[in-house]
Formats: structure tokens, sequence, C-alpha cells
């Protein structure tokens, strides 16, 4: 099996995964990390450190995400073109 | 993965960072060697750690029901090994528990392990282990962001099952309680990372042969 067919082979599991996600039987998408947090709690413990700085709502923190991917992804694409473009004028 | 902040006791999180700060110091150092040395290496660090960067920002539903994120590890483990990988996770877990609130600087020496230092190594020995198996370079990447990401979520059950083990069953109870949130969540999410993974590397072989063999993970994995 060459990688050129694994890659297709993952694609077709990907999506097919994805769609049971979003159309199979759910709990609501939470975070990982923050079911977690809710077991831990569960036991009784308490943190004994809070976050310096939290995003002060759910749209802040969208916002950083978004942030935080487009800066990585204007990075990489610069980065790939400028490899690219490097070959083909040689 | 990210264990959130002040939910690890602080003898815990004492213990982590000084199993941690290790690596990253040395990853720093060996990032400063390959700058100086090699800098025209740059470009694929800056493409590892702009990768990381992406990956670990987007939060995919998965088959459980839950989200959680891909680690983007993969590719500086492929480029550069498990050392350099451990100071960039290092400086992404920063940003995102400053700028996020996700993860914490208490909990940032036991973040590091995880994401930076054992998936990565196990990654690591997955990656040279689908050499001697006959794999090609783009499979091996792909094999290598999977166990990595893997690797990543079992050592956070652990670190959490560890440090909280259940009143009754201990800690092989709570590992399973903590498993069994992280583990199957993960899995398609590790599939995705393969697959990001390997396209970068594919494309990098094909644009740029040169460069792309000078990386020490491929010099490894050439002469092995």
């Amino acid at each position: 099996m060459s990688s050129k067919h694994l890659f297709i082979i993952l694609i077709v599991l990907i999506t097919a995964l994805l769609a049971y996600s979003f159309f199979g039987p759910n709990s609501g998408y939470k975070g990982a990390d923050h079911e977690i947090k809710h077991t831990i709690e569960h036991s009784g413990y308490q943190p004994w450190f809070a976050n310096i700085w939290t995003p002060p709502s759910g749209e802040v923190e969208t916002f950083i995400f978004s942030i935080q991917a487009a800066g990585g992804a204007l990075v990489l694409g610069y980065y790939l073109g400028k490899i690219r473009g490097k070959k083909e004028v040689r | 993965m990210h264990i959130a902040e002040g939910f690890l006791p602080l003898n815990w999180s004492i213990a982590w960072y000084i199993l941690s700060m290790p690596f990253v110091i040395l990853g720093a150092y060996k990032i400063k060697k390959i700058v100086e040395e090699k800098p025209e290496l740059k470009p694929l660090l800056a493409i590892s750690i702009a990768f990381v960067f992406i990956l670990s920002a987007l939060k995919l539903p998965s088959v459980s029901g839950s989200c959680s994120h891909p680690t983007g590890t993969g590719l500086p483990i492929v480029l550069f090994g498990p050392v350099v990988t451990a100071l960039i996770s290092f400086i992404v877990l920063v940003f995102q528990a400053l700028f996020l609130a996700h993860g914490g600087i208490t909990t940032l020496g036991a973040n590091v392990f995880a994401m930076g230092i054992i998936g990565p190594i196990i990654g690591w020995m997955a990656y040279r282990a689908s050499k001697k198996i006959g794999a090609s370079i783009i499979t091996g990447s792909f094999i290598a962001a999977f166990t990595a990401d893997i690797m990543t979520y079992v050592t956070t059950a652990t670190q959490l099952g560890a440090a909280f083990p259940a009143t009754e069953g201990g800690f092989s109870y709570s590992l399973q309680t903590f498993l069994g949130v992280f583990a199957l969540t993960q899995i398609p999410l590790a599939i995705v990372e393969g697959v990001a993974v390997m396209t970068v590397v594919k494309y990098l072989r094909e644009y740029n042969i040169d460069l792309f063999k000078s990386a020490k993970g491929i010099i490894h994995w050439e002469e092995s």
C-alpha cells in the first residue's frame, strides 16, 4: 500500500467520522478539558490557583483562538509559498 | 490535554516542572544551535512552530460527543526530533495559558510533559520503528503524528489519575475515568492530525528536497 492509498483511505475515514459526529448521537460537544474539570471538582477538589487573566467572554476567546490559528497559517503559508517559488525560479 | 489552572496539587505541579524544564532548556539550546549552524533551516523551524499554533487552536468535534484539539507536534517531531518539539510546545502552551486561560502557569510543567515530551518521544520512536518495517517517510509521518497525539492524551490521563486517585479503586479506577473522557475522543482527531502532517511533509519533500533532507529528523530517517 503506497502512501497515496493510505491518504485516500484516511480522507474517507475522516469524512465518515465527521459525518457521524455531526449527525450521530452526541452529548452536546463540550470540551474534553472541561469535562475533566467537572469530574475533578465533583470529587471535592478545590483548585488553589486561578488563571491570571481569562477572556471576558466566549466571543473574545473565539477571537483569540482565531488569531492563534490565523497567525500560524500566515507564517506557514508564507514559507511554504516561498519554498515552492524558489523551486519554480530554478 | 490542558490540565486547567490550579487543577493539580502543589507538589505535583512542582514535580512536573522539575521533570519538564530540562527538556525545554535543552530544546532552546538545540534551536539556538540550528539557527547558528544551519540558518537555512530557519524556514522549517518557522513552519513547525506555525503548524503547532494552528493545530492546537482547532477544537474539533469527535465521535464521543465532545470536542478536543489535536496537538500538531507531529511535524516538528518528524523534522527535528523530540527535544526541539519540547520547546515549541512550551511556547504554545505559555501563549494559551496567558491569553486563553487554557491550561495554566501552575500546570504548565505537567502539560509540557504530556504534549512536548512523552508524546513526542513515543511518536519519535514510532517514526523510527515505521522505517524499520519498510514504511515510506510519508506513512512514517502519519504514524509519528498519530502516536504522539494519542500518547499526549494518555499521559494527561495518567497525570490526573496519579494526582486524583479514586477513594474506591485508587489510581487504576481514576485512570480509567480520565482515559474514558480523553482516549476515544482523541482517536479521530489523531487521524486528522496525521493527515495534516503527512500533507506538509509530502509538500516539503516535493518542493525543496535539499532543505528537507538537511533537517535532523530526515537525516535520521535516511541513515537508519
